[in-house]
């Protein structure tokens, strides 16, 4: 059973009212919500309120996963990050979200031990991809996820036409599905 | 719906990448109302680019202790509602058959008439149940809320009963101003403290406003404002780490509170450091 499978199985339960789908869910995705969010929200204990909210938000609004609209995976990334984006752009996290602009001392420390191989192997995929990347498109790229900036706050950022900034968003993404293919649904 | 131009693509990738201009979004909106299977499939596409992007991050395990809270969380509501709505049972959907009648031969106007009335009746009947669905949708859905609000009082009520629940009495400094009693207790096992202020009287133009003292400084928790005999309770679901919470801290502010919500722009009034 590919892990999309067992995601929508664990879905279905959850919707039911089963606590220890939740709980699986939280196994097997924390690692790569954890790490987002603390990428984007950039302090260790505001990372784990985000990601405490995220997972109870998940729990009650389980029967608004609609299977059409994207995988669970993309849709736990969904809830998670608009979370850590509000943090971040609260009047506290200001200052250091500017100056950070996406984190780059973070996107470079070394995974935990205690994530999972196949979570660490991911993201080793990931990061040789966006080293593939044109510089700009993966700054693009980071300064849209992981700082929240809109296209045109990047385009300023990057001293870019704004008409760029958009195709590079879009030629970033497509250059990653292409160098780092996921499985499909069965 | 607009004519498909490679525009749209650029804004679909804004959008998944959460970075789209307001403007933008609506018009992509209004672009997808009516279908666009070239937009729809970029969608699709680019989503996998997405969760490649969001692994850019070093995946890492935050401290035991979320899992446990949100896990303690989850059960208690689970318990509490007994269970969401679940598919019905294949037995609750036996059919159960009934013995043939012999038949009589009825003129074709009877017919008709009888036919009429089982379309109204069926029409009349699928509204009817179309409005016990939807209340009984809504019944389940009030009872999953008071279920969610009856764990979340427990929770609270555990607070200053925790064998562990620390306490701080905030001592009032020199400020020329009536100032109310305040106790706080923080309990470090769910990290969720609860703030007591009597005798709250805000002086005109101004406001009190809650502070948790943590080593890289204070922390605001808001401006309090009390109930009219003076009373107000503040309740906070994540007061800090135990190691890193010391004290509270009560500062006197212009209305609305300070500017700088790690830094009170006036002077503290009272202060108390928690003792177990």
């Amino acid at each position: 059973m590919t892990d999309q499978e067992l995601d929508r199985r664990c879905m279905d339960r959850l919707r039911a009212g089963d606590p220890k789908a939740l709980e699986e869910l939280y196994d097997r995705h924390t690692p790569l919500l954890y790490g987002m969010v603390l990428r984007i929200v950039g302090r260790a204990p505001d990372a784990e309120e985000v990601l405490q909210d995220a997972w109870i938000k998940v729990w009650r609004s389980a029967e608004t996963w609609d299977p059409e609209r994207g995988s669970v995976v993309a849709w736990l990334l969904t809830l998670a990050r608009s979370r850590a984006i509000d943090r971040l752009r609260s009047a506290a996290s200001r200052s250091r979200a500017e100056g950070a602009s996406g984190g780059e001392e973070t996107m470079a420390a070394a995974p935990e031990p205690a994530a999972s191989a196949a979570h660490r192997e991911l993201h080793e995929r990931v990061v040789s991809a966006l080293g593939e990347l044109g510089s700009k498109q993966r700054e693009v790229l980071e300064l849209a996820y992981f700082a929240g900036l809109s296209q045109s706050e990047i385009a300023s950022r990057v001293g870019a036409p704004l008409g760029t900034v958009k195709s590079w968003t879009r030629q970033g993404l497509m250059r990653l599905r292409a160098l780092v293919p996921r499985e499909e649904p069965a | 719906m607009t004519a498909h131009r490679e525009e749209y693509l650029d804004l679909c990738a804004a959008v998944l990448a959460g970075s789209v201009d307001e403007a933008d979004r609506l018009e992509l909106e209004r672009h997808l109302a009516g279908g666009c299977p070239a937009c729809e499939r970029a969608l699709a596409e680019m989503s996998h680019g997405i969760e490649s992007l969001a692994a850019a991050a070093p995946p890492r395990m935050p401290s035991p202790r979320v899992r446990e809270r949100v896990l303690s969380v989850v059960r208690a509501e689970a318990e509490a509602a007994g269970g969401r709505a679940r598919p019905a049972s294949a037995a609750a959907r036996r059919v159960i058959e009934l013995p043939s009648r012999p038949r009589r031969a009825w003129p074709e106007w009877a017919l008709a008439v009888a036919a009429a009335i089982l379309a109204v009746a069926t029409f009349a009947y699928w509204r009817q149940a179309s409005v016990l669905d939807g209340q009984l949708r809504g019944a389940r859905e009030r009872i999953a809320q008071v279920a969610r609000e009856l764990a979340e009082e427990r929770a609270w009520a555990a607070v200053p009963a925790s064998p562990g629940a620390r306490v701080a009495d905030l001592a009032p400094l020199p400020s020329g101003v009536t100032l109310p009693r305040v106790r706080a207790i923080y309990d470090p096992g769910s990290r969720r403290a609860i703030i007591a202020f009597d005798g709250l009287v805000t002086p005109p133009g101004a406001d009190f406003e809650l502070w948790a003292v943590l080593p890289d400084g204070p922390r605001s928790l808001g401006v309090v404002r009390a109930d009219p005999s003076g009373h107000a309770e503040v309740r906070v679901p994540d007061a800090g780490e135990p190691a890193l919470l010391s004290a509270f801290a009560v500062s006197l502010e212009h209305e609305g509170g300070s500017t700088n919500p790690r830094k009170p722009g006036g002077p503290v009034v009272l202060a108390g450091t928690l003792k177990s």
